[in-house]
């Protein structure tokens, strides 16, 4: 066996069917996963790009714990999920991270932004106050939040910065994986430029894997290593990043310039 | 089913070609809040729109894009109000019009599409939101008001116009909502149509759909649009481009040539984040480093003597500190703010 | 279950008046404490008297001498008279008001509203209805408690109707000025919410008739909570005119329910408490029934 694995996050063969309806009605049954296989590997950045509804923030729930797969398997670190109980099963779940989309509204309006990143160190119960303290700020010098602005809420926050606190929350407990969900919907371009910078050098000084889910492909391609598409709760689809970019004709004319060319020309964007 | 096309009459057609639909001259905007002083959104902005034309505003999130477009229809939020300037629409002042007539040009002439996610009420099917907008606005039989809208929808690329009319908007995904949204606007058949963010929160192939829409009406109607974003991409379709930082306008010109052609250190900066060009052809960390513009945004109740851009502009020289520069002429309708240009005015 | 404990806890029963008059003769007393079943113990008085609630015998009262659920029927419907009278103008008055003045924020209405329901909220119920009162014996502009006068009892319908319509001027005003603040406040405050969303901002700048706006778009968006309070105003119909009824000396269920209390007659007092929480609880499956019916985001799941 080697001494560390390969792949950092895998899902093998995971099926998810949402139900909905009520118990004496029609019953609505939503195949959002259908075996579907993933891996990624260490200190890479896999994106997983599809169209809206099919299935990609499903996967990213079954994979965070938020949502229980009805078949198929989770392997953390090379160690199977479904064969820990429960108490180490929560353990490990601790190496992976989700950020959200929108973190405007995934932040507590109320709490200042130190109790924000701290919260994790809070419910995990094993550190003092000023190590819970010392760790917080430490993360959120790291993202490039002044620790001067630790008693501000997130309303006093732009949308870029609210991003960043979202992200040293869900590192502070040193995860292996993080899994960011739209993260760049809504942020100017040099924003986003600068939070793909930051996760960069976080990927360099940490150690850390990333599932990057997005349907803005031109940023993925160049944030990237490489590319999983989605279609319809299977992957269709696993490359390089620079394969996909070149099938898609991925220089920037045809990505995003949409009304030149018309509708036609997108039908070889991903997903479709 | 009836198809939506040219074969409807536009009464309202009538300006003459050559003159402006929209001629906004001076407009300063100022924002009061109760904790903090009075503070300048907007400073002295100009622009004109013909008819059948296509205006871009390009610009960060905070440097005044949404507060202009809403000072162009009144819907200003109450601690904000006008303070100078003017807004002729159609040979007509916009200010001092009272609420009544400003309700009526509101959605008929000048519809707004708002870059919100949700701007449909969630207890009001569909379809009968958009029936509201041809009931505020026209009069006419409802079964013929029905057939427009469900000829609309197909247009947007809503089939199944039935089930979409009688839905609730929570049943429709974000997509769908969004075209429903649009449809909001375009009912009426408006002269001027402001998009807020078009492209936000869709994928490409909506996005395409909708421009193709806009693109009919300009073409049929002589429908003029100023068309508002961060991302220079989603402003292909512009003929005019104008450049916005700190409240003011900083560039304008064709779209060619500010794109190809960027003059002010803002606006090459802002074309350079935006690039998508491959460059993971090799994994070393240095090569991957995306561009950025440092620094952040202007803060707009900081009143400051020189340019706006200065603190974070790599051409910065001394004069740009002191004194604040003026909209210059560089060539055939390209006027840059820079003191970098002036002497070649 | 607890008004039945805690009734039998307060010390003596109904016949401790008779055990002081010195002609009736302690045996006397005895038989009617066996025959109305009061020396057996509380667990057991109080499993009898749920079977035969069940069945539909809720005991017979005391002082009255006759079976409670007619009683307290009889008296019901008086009250809910009232109740129901004074809930509806108070909803037709507050509706309108509570809608417009969350559109004229910080406007003369708005700062009318304000102090009026300020002013209407410190003042108690029962100064109301003492102020009332004083002005109808004063004034004779309406009768002074009561529910009929004498002599109509004799005269047509008509002139009956008219009678009941002038004997229910007093409560009805002092229970709807009494209810007017909060439900005017309530309604203030889910429109001022709704008319903050994106969506109705929107539609007040695609041009919307401004009062179309306020009813057809802002108010169902608002409702939810409204509806909620409309089925909880429902079930509360029977309790809330206590008080007033008691002073004003209407025929109801306050009345009837203080006089039980005060003569230790144990089944009315809790067939009147089961009645009331009855209804209060039939209201709030009515509020929820609404609730589902008026909300689509409730009732529809979403399927996109």
């Amino acid at each position: 066996m080697d001494s560390a694995p390969t792949f950092a996050l895998e899902a093998r063969g995971l099926c998810k069917t949402f139900v909905r309806g009520r118990w004496w009605h029609n019953r609505l049954r939503h195949c959002a996963l259908e075996n579907v296989n993933l891996a990624l590997q260490q200190r890479t950045t896999l994106a997983l790009v599809g169209k809206s509804g099919c299935g990609k923030t499903a996967l990213a729930m079954c994979l965070v714990g938020l949502e229980q797969p009805d078949r198929g398997e989770i392997v953390l670190n090379g160690q199977s999920l479904q064969t820990l109980n429960r108490p180490s099963a929560i353990a490990a779940r601790k190496e992976v991270q989700l950020v959200f989309q929108d973190s405007g509204s995934a932040l507590n309006p109320r709490m200042s932004a130190m109790q924000i990143v701290e919260e994790p160190l809070v419910l995990c119960g094993k550190y003092s106050r000023k190590q819970r303290w010392d760790l917080a700020a430490a993360m959120m010098e790291r993202v490039g939040i002044s620790p001067k602005w630790s008693h501000r809420q997130p309303s006093e926050f732009s949308g870029g910065q609210k991003q960043r606190l979202a992200i040293a929350r869900a590192l502070v407990l040193q995860p292996k994986v993080l899994i960011m969900d739209e993260i760049f919907v809504g942020l100017d371009r040099s924003i986003q430029n600068q939070i793909a910078n930051l996760l960069m050098e976080l990927q360099q000084s940490h150690g850390l894997s990333y599932l990057c889910i997005s349907h803005n492909l031109g940023l993925v391609s160049q944030f990237a290593d490489r590319v999983a598409v989605m279609d319809k709760g299977r992957i269709v689809d696993e490359t390089s990043s620079s394969d996909f970019s070149a099938r898609a004709q991925g220089d920037s004319a045809t990505v995003s310039t949409p009304c030149q060319q018309g509708p036609s020309a997108l039908g070889t964007s991903a997903g479709a | 089913m009836k198809v939506w096309d040219a074969n409807q009459d536009r009464a309202a057609l009538s300006n003459p070609a050559g003159d402006n639909l929209l001629a906004v001259c001076e407009l300063t905007v100022n924002f009061c809040s109760n904790h903090e002083p009075e503070s300048q959104v907007l400073k002295h902005v100009g622009f004109t729109i013909a008819n059948a034309e296509i205006v871009a505003l390009l610009g960060e999130s905070g440097c005044g894009k949404t507060t202009t477009a809403l000072s162009l229809i009144q819907s200003l939020p109450p601690d904000a109000r006008i303070t100078a300037g003017s807004i002729v629409f159609n040979g007509r002042s916009l200010l001092g019009l009272n609420e009544a007539r400003l309700r009526e040009i509101r959605g008929s002439e000048i519809s707004i599409i708002y870059q919100d996610a949700d701007v449909l009420n969630p207890v009001m099917r569909v379809g009968n939101q958009v029936m509201e907008m041809l009931r505020a606005h026209q009069s006419g039989k409802a079964v013929q008001m029905r057939e427009d809208i469900c000829a609309l929808f197909m247009s947007l690329g809503l089939e199944d116009c039935d089930r979409i009319y009688h839905s609730f908007p929570h049943q429709l995904s974000g997509g769908q909502r969004r075209r429903v949204a649009v449809a909001q606007a375009l009912i009426c058949k408006p002269r001027l149509i402001i998009a807020d963010e078009p492209t936000a929160w869709l994928d490409s192939e909506t996005t395409a759909e909708i421009l193709a829409v806009f693109r009919h009406l300009r073409q049929v109607y002589g429908t003029a649009f100023l068309l508002i974003s961060h991302d220079p991409d989603a402003l292909m379709a512009a003929d005019r481009v104008l450049v916005m930082y700190g409240g003011e306008i900083v560039e304008s010109g064709p779209r060619r040539e500010i794109f190809e052609r960027p003059k002010h250190p803002y606006t090459t900066a802002l074309l350079e984040c935006s690039k998508r060009t491959n460059t993971v052809t090799d994994c070393s960390f240095i090569s991957r480093r995306l561009p950025c513009i440092p620094g952040h945004a202007p803060d707009p109740s900081e009143v400051l003597p020189g340019c706006a851009f200065s603190s974070r502009c790599g051409h910065r020289m001394e004069v740009c500190e002191s004194r604040h520069p003026d909209l210059h002429e560089v060539s055939q309708a390209h006027a840059v703010r820079c003191f970098q240009y002036e002497t070649t005015s | 279950m607890l008004s039945f404990v805690f009734l039998q806890l307060a010390p003596g029963d109904f016949f401790d008046e008779m055990r002081l008059n010195p002609q009736i003769s302690p045996e006397a007393v005895a038989r009617l404490h066996r025959e109305y079943g009061l020396d057996k113990p509380l667990p057991v008085r109080y499993f009898s008297w749920l079977k035969s609630a069940a069945s539909g015998d809720w005991g017979t009262s005391f002082a009255y001498n006759a079976p409670v659920a007619p009683l307290i029927w009889s008296r019901a419907r008086n009250t809910l008279l009232l109740t129901g009278l004074s809930m509806l103008l108070c909803w037709m008055i507050a509706l309108p008001i509570g809608v417009f003045s969350a559109g004229e924020r910080h406007r003369w209405i708005d700062h009318g509203c304000s102090f009026l329901t300020s002013f209407l909220l410190v003042t108690p119920d029962l100064l109301l209805a003492l102020g009332l009162l004083w002005i109808a014996l004063r004034t004779h502009w309406f009768p002074a408690g009561g529910m009929f006068s004498l002599k109509s009892a004799h005269a047509g319908s008509v002139a009956q109707c008219r009678d009941l319509a002038f004997h229910l001027i007093a409560p009805v005003a002092v229970l709807v000025l009494g209810g007017l603040p909060v439900l005017l406040r309530h309604i203030r405050a889910a429109m001022t919410d709704a008319l903050q969303t994106p969506y109705i901002r929107a539609a007040r700048s695609h041009g919307i008739p401004y009062s179309r706006l306020l009813f057809r778009h802002a108010l169902p968006a608002a409702s939810a909570p409204l509806v909620s309070l409309f089925g909880y105003s429902l079930g509360s119909l029977l309790s809330t005119s206590l008080l007033i009824e008691v002073v004003m000396n209407w025929p109801g269920l306050g009345p009837l329910l203080l006089e039980a209390i005060l003569a230790r007659d144990v089944y009315t007092v809790i067939g009147t408490v089961m009645f009331s929480a009855l209804f209060l609880a039939g209201g709030m499956f009515v509020a929820d029934v609404l609730l589902f019916a008026t909300d689509p985001r409730i009732r529809t799941k979403d399927i996109g």
